[in-house]
């Protein structure tokens, strides 16, 4: 197994502007609260991380109840909206409009530098290392189409990639990118497009109540030794444990799985995949703590924490940041899972 | 596969844990003429001569890891006794000694030998090669290694058979620097402009305690090599220039963990649209975890055994065209080396 780290000199304003994000997170939390959150439409479930029943109650965000797992320590909303709910949601709420014609449109470019061509690279790399000769991928993931783009203008593309994911209609509108092909579906109907050597599931584990599809699915579709690349957000990286409920980034229905690094570990073995690789890359952890206790320092945070954050200078956050990543111990998490 | 170890030493060590874990082989028999029968254990027969060892257990496969003045006798009887060989590097104390094996080699054209040239096999070579295959960063421009140890406690390093050029044959640039030899060859392929310095200025040794080598290809691609025994800190470092950025191999998965945690660091050179300051690029570091060198290395040897397959990786064809640049630098820098040899 192998771990990456990455140096990048950026910022999280850069992908998501302040008042662009307040105004989305607004009308998340209202819509939220309105739609998704009424009591008779929730669904109870287990842990997403190891399937335990045990639990506590953790916190409460936008009218939904988080719980940590007894077991795992992942962090889930239980009860939970239902995936059909959900996939309206994003398709048809004025925050996932807002998301996809404002915030989105105006970090673009930056986005495409700092985001998707390492990431791209990294898929790429990731592929001529365990399946040189791969062809066929399917993407089940969300905000794909910068992506699709990277993955397939640069030299030596992949040869095909079928997008699936529900509202990939939506999201990839106005693409024209040869070997793309569009074509929204459920989880459970991915039988269509497969056998695939590749399964992208990006953006998606952590706004989506049946985690297993997305694994049941790959791990059904994927040839043997092919490939599933996975990003998500984990309560085990350092601003989600510091920061708790008062962390900006949790918020329903985009996070609604915050799945520890064991649980994580235990849903890829659990459905037959080797991890070849489990990374924790994030570069805003130290950043996003800052500053919050800056904006609430009535907040309660351990000393030394606090100290190192607010005293030291920037060098040595930069340097916490790489030890945070270089331990899995940033919240943003990547996996490369390997078909046994 | 019955399975023999000749040389019960450090690499024969690593070897049984290896075979034992691997279920493609059968350890039968292992010999060392120098290791008390009770250092071996109870579950397969000691010998203390190879020959012995060979005729009595009628192996499959010989695995060699004896000092580099032995590894060709028994290699020959190995392959003598219809024996398939993995050897230890370096594949004996110079070119008469690999000449030698390959000459009984073509005489069995059934058999199968590989050479212990394991680095190939690490996890951070094996990542750096495939960003290279890929093609995604141009073409390798230049290579730069440094492979270095401190020598130890000075008694016990002087002491050592492997800074007895009569048993080993050469100094710190037979024994370690080949590997990174090695590794030049992997990603460049072969070189034909040689040039070596080689200093003993530190340690009482009859050998080189440092080599310096630089070398060209065809392709007009530049390697260039410290080898050392006066590093002090074990060092291995390799960088790979390319014309799309570079990549850089540091620390080594060893059993002791005193190369440092082996990473491999990506960098790429700023596209045009891209407003990353020149000069500081963004890097990716990838960590690794675990060293399976050794159990690739023997499975695809056992797989080339088993499907008939020629030895592509490690052959003795490696082997040769290594010790033909270390000779080279040998007789650049004046140390004997038998008449005969047009290098």
């Amino acid at each position: 197994m192998k771990i990456t780290v990455y140096d990048q000199d950026f910022q999280e304003p850069e992908i998501k502007p302040k008042a662009s994000l307040d105004q989305y997170c607004k009308l998340m939390d209202r819509e939220v609260s309105l739609t998704l959150a009424s009591p008779e439409r929730l669904i109870s479930r287990e842990c997403p991380g190891c399937h335990s029943q045990q639990r506590r109650p953790a916190f409460d965000k936008s009218g939904l109840s988080y719980v940590e797992c007894a077991h795992c320590k992942s962090v889930y909303v239980s009860p939970c909206p239902s995936d059909d709910a959900l996939t309206a949601f994003y398709r048809d709420s004025a925050a996932a409009t807002f998301w996809r014609v404002r915030l989105w449109e105006e970090t673009r470019e930056v986005r495409r530098q700092k985001l998707y061509r390492p990431l791209a690279e990294w898929i790429l790399n990731t592929v001529d290392r365990y399946l040189p000769n791969a062809n066929r991928a399917i993407d089940v993931g969300y905000h794909s189409k910068l992506l699709l783009e990277e993955l397939m203008l640069g030299s030596k593309p992949l040869s095909s990639i079928v997008v699936t994911n529900a509202i990939a209609d939506i999201e990839c509108s106005g693409i024209e990118v040869a070997g793309v092909q569009i074509c929204p579906t459920v989880l459970t109907e991915l039988k269509r497009y497969v056998p695939v050597d590749i399964v992208f599931a990006f953006d998606i584990l952590p706004c989506i109540a049946d985690v297993d599809a997305v694994f049941s699915g790959a791990q059904s579709g994927l040839t043997i030794g092919g490939l599933l690349f996975v990003n998500t957000i984990s309560i085990s990286g350092f601003d989600l444990r510091v920061l708790w409920e008062h962390s900006p980034i949790i918020y329903p229905p985009d996070r609604l799985n915050l799945l520890s690094v064991e649980g994580l570990e235990n849903l890829s073995k659990r459905h037959g995949f080797e991890i070849l690789e489990f990374s924790t890359p994030g570069t805003f952890d130290v950043e996003i703590v800052k500053r919050t206790l800056q904006r609430k320092p009535e907040l309660t945070c351990d000393r030394f924490i606090r100290y190192l954050l607010m005293e030291r200078d920037d060098q040595a956050l930069r340097k916490f940041q790489e030890y945070l990543q270089e331990h899995r111990l940033s919240s943003y998490v990547r996996l490369v899972l390997r078909k046994c | 596969m019955k399975t023999v170890i000749v040389g019960y030493g450090y690499m024969g060590r690593i070897r049984r844990q290896v075979v034992a874990n691997l279920p493609e082989f059968k350890l039968c028999g292992v010999c060392d003429p120098a290791i008390p029968a009770e250092e071996i254990g109870n579950n397969f027969h000691y010998y203390r001569d190879y020959r012995e060892a060979i005729e009595n257990e009628r192996p499959e496969l010989v695995i060699v890891c004896t000092p580099n003045r032995y590894s060709p006798d028994v290699c020959v009887c190995a392959l003598e006794h219809g024996c398939h060989v993995f050897c230890e590097k370096p594949p004996g104390r110079d070119l008469a000694d690999i000449q030698r094996i390959i000459t009984v080699e073509k005489a069995h054209p059934g058999l199968k030998l590989m050479f212990g040239f394991n680095h190939r096999h690490h996890p951070a070579i094996l990542e750096a090669k495939s960003i290279v295959n890929g093609g995604r960063m141009g073409r390798i421009i230049w290579l730069r290694g440094v492979y270095g140890k401190s020598g130890g406690r000075g008694g016990e390093f002087e002491r050592s058979w492997r800074n007895d050029p009569a048993i080993s044959g050469g100094g710190i640039l037979l024994d370690q620097g080949i590997h990174m030899l090695d590794l030049f060859r992997f990603f460049c392929g072969d070189f034909q402009q040689v040039n070596g310095m080689l200093s003993t200025n530190y340690w009482n040794i009859p050998v080189e305690d440092n080599a310096f080598v630089l070398l060209k290809n065809s392709y007009g691609q530049v390697a260039q090599l410290h080898s050392s025994s006066t590093l002090w800190k074990h060092t291995f470092h390799l960088d790979i220039g390319l014309e799309g950025g570079y990549l850089v191999v540091q620390g080594l998965l060893s059993k002791t963990g005193s190369y440092g945690r082996e990473t491999l660091i990506i960098g790429r050179k700023s596209k045009d649209d891209e407003d990353a300051a020149i000069g500081n690029p963004r890097e990716e570091i990838v960590y690794f975890d675990k060293d399976l060198s050794w159990e690739l290395q023997l499975k695809e040897l056992a797989d080339c055994i088993q499907r008939n397959l020629p030895v592509t990786d490690s052959s003795s064809l490696d082997a040769l065209r290594v010790i033909e640049l270390i000779t080279s630098v040998y007789r650049q820098s004046g140390v004997r080396v038998p008449e005969g040899w047009n290098l």
